[in-house]
């Protein structure tokens, strides 16, 4: 179990993250979701301890340090003629001398195996794409296989293929390394999907936090997100979310529904 | 995956390696060769097997006009003409890492202005009062004393403001504007004879190399290299950005306040006692990049070797050129520096 204390976080004399706390059980994968501004990138930058404010931080009762985390925020876009394979490499970079470790090479090269990137690794990391980027800056962070992962939206550059691929991916790693998964996301159909959990950030507040099917109702969704939801049922039992603009002949109107959902928080 | 791709991923690491292992061995050879051209030129006309023999006769050798020169004069200068172009060479290297900005040098952020404001201070002064201590060795300690003061004016700067790029590079240039400014003023005090005193300084030249001088500057650069060498893997990380390197647990603002320390002492050492010199801050990185990419564990050696090659080159080509009195290597790099710059600035369309 991971627990996480935050305290208010506050920019310019406003409160963009209220005092929260969490726990999450090893092998979790928690999705962050939450309308533009909400905090959800506030949120993982703190648990990652970049952010002025003390970050209480505990793993089983023992604190975590800043080398146990591997966070990759948003804005990973790198400039970098550094190949794809000494990108990942640099994940464990403490563990890099004058000679790089053969065993390690290997490693590494079994790692952007595990992402499908083993063509792109003596390819420079400015001659990639924005998607490609970002798949191998994740690799670095799981080669790096740190007690907890905070992830800002790590499927915000990659196709449809490649999203659902990662996320499997993450939720693999969580159980085989028995280690928590934080992804903030967007898609809340793909969150429902892959996530064992998920809390809801609106306005730097936590408002939801629960299993998929019990944090997305229309009524939660209609109240944050400011659009007439409507949940499907495919095939394989998944919810999966269709939004219409509100007021859009036909589509659901979310007064009820919102006034539904204050009725229950 | 197949495991065809991660075979041929393995043997494109190997190609590499063994490419960028033969251009550090291609630098090193180059110098070599620069070096002996080096020993074998100058106004004395001394014939190759003359100063082969004076080489291996050591400083007491029998013929004592060619132990001199070769001893006391070209040895000196060459091995001050190494460490000046391996210091500057990790120092531009440095920076334009931990700033991430291709244009970094010693020479653009102020650090070589200060010096040049140091040592014409310190010459003007000697004009008018006489000083306790040898003007060989006056003029160096205040050049190193205001490169100091230099690092220090940034460095408060970055206290209060954050040490992130843009404030660094915004109070280098602010500063090598200031100092620029005092050099001015005292060039405008001081009498003709005295100008030409400091005109020459700010020419940047070997001439003044002795073995003390060689001593100091080596020392500070020996003392530096540990130091840049523990955080190796830390710069080449940085190379991921700043984001990027912080979430892979790095303290990025004190790796570059630490390495901001070493490439002020580097410049001191390096300027202190030959004078301004600039531009091989700025292309030895730029080559060595070119070469063999942003491994630090390669760039920075290779970076080093070619300001080191610079330098030897500039120091042969200043003799051959002006067979009377040499022209300084200072303004060698300077001339040839830019249309160097261009070239791999062209050819390389990342930095």
């Amino acid at each position: 179990m991971i627990e996480i204390a935050i305290p208010a976080i506050s920019r310019r004399n406003a409160v963009i993250l209220h005092p929260l706390r969490l726990g999450i059980p090893q092998g979790q994968m928690l999705g962050i979701i939450g309308p533009n501004g909400a905090g959800k990138s506030t949120l993982l930058a703190a648990i990652a301890g970049q952010v002025p404010e003390t970050v209480d931080l505990h793993r089983d009762g023992h604190p975590l340090t800043r080398q146990d985390i591997g966070h990759l925020p948003q804005n990973f876009a790198v400039r970098s003629t550094l190949t794809v394979l000494e990108a990942v490499l640099l994940g464990r970079r403490e563990e890099l001398g004058l000679r790089v470790p053969p065993a390690l090479l290997e490693a590494a090269l079994d790692c952007l195996s595990g992402l499908g990137l083993s063509e792109l690794a003596s390819r420079p990391l400015n001659a990639l794409s924005g998607g490609q980027q970002q798949r191998v800056l994740l690799a670095q962070r799981l080669f790096r296989d740190p007690r907890l992962l905070l992830l800002d939206e790590p499927t915000s550059a990659l196709d449809l293929h490649h999203q659902m691929e990662v996320l499997a991916r993450l939720r693999a790693h969580a159980r085989a390394a028995a280690v928590p998964v934080l992804c903030a996301l967007h898609d809340l159909t793909l969150a429902a999907r892959f996530c064992d959990r998920l809390i809801v950030l609106a306005a730097g507040q936590l408002v939801a936090d629960g299993a998929p099917e019990d944090v997305l109702t229309s009524g939660s969704i209609a109240a944050h997100w400011q659009i007439a939801p409507e949940i499907l049922t495919c095939r394989t039992g998944h919810p999966v979310l269709v939004a219409h603009p509100i007021g859009a002949p036909g589509s659901p109107d979310p007064a009820p529904l919102a006034a539904l959902h204050a009725g229950f928080t | 995956m197949s495991v065809a791709a991660q075979t041929r991923a393995l043997r494109s690491w190997q190609v590499r390696a063994a490419q960028r292992g033969a251009a550090v061995m291609a630098a090193v050879l180059l110098l070599a060769v620069l070096a002996l051209l080096d020993l074998g030129t100058g106004p004395s006309r001394m014939s190759p097997p003359e100063v082969w023999q004076a080489l291996l006769a050591g400083p007491s050798g029998a013929n004592r006009a060619a132990a001199t020169i070769l001893w006391q004069i070209r040895l000196p200068q060459l091995a001050m003409a190494v460490i000046v172009g391996v210091s500057l060479g990790l120092a531009g290297l440095l920076m334009q890492t931990i700033l991430a900005n291709p244009l970094a040098s010693p020479f653009t952020l102020g650090f070589s202005a200060a010096a040049g404001f140091g040592a014409a201070l310190a010459i003007l002064g000697t004009s008018y009062i006489a000083a306790p201590i040898p003007q060989w060795l006056l003029t160096p300690l205040a050049a190193f004393a205001a490169t100091l003061l230099a690092t220090g004016m940034v460095w408060l700067v970055s206290r209060t403001k954050g040490a992130s790029p843009d404030i660094l590079v915004l109070a280098g240039i602010a500063v090598l504007f200031f100092f620029q400014s005092l050099q001015a003023l005292v060039q405008f005090l001081a009498a003709p004879e005295v100008l030409q005193q400091i005109v020459f300084w700010l020419f940047g030249s070997l001439l003044r190399a002795n073995w003390t001088a060689v001593q100091v500057s080596g020392a500070i650069l020996l003392v530096c290299l540990p130091v840049i060498i523990r955080d190796i893997w830390a710069l080449t990380a940085l190379r991921l950005g700043e984001a990027n390197a912080a979430s892979l647990g790095l303290d990025v603002a004190a790796l570059r306040k630490r390495c901001f320390l070493i490439t002020a002492a580097l410049t001191a050492g390096a300027v202190s006692f030959t004078g301004t010199i600039g531009f091989v801050g700025l292309i030895a990185p730029h080559m060595a990049r070119a070469l063999v990419g942003e491994d630090h564990r390669l760039s920075l050696p290779l970076a080093a070797l070619a300001g080191a090659v610079i330098m030897v080159a500039a120091s042969v080509a200043g003799k051959l050129l002006s067979q009377g009195a040499a022209i300084p290597v200072g303004i060698i790099t300077a001339v040839a520096g830019i249309p160097m710059l261009i070239v791999v600035i062209l050819r390389h369309k990342e930095m």
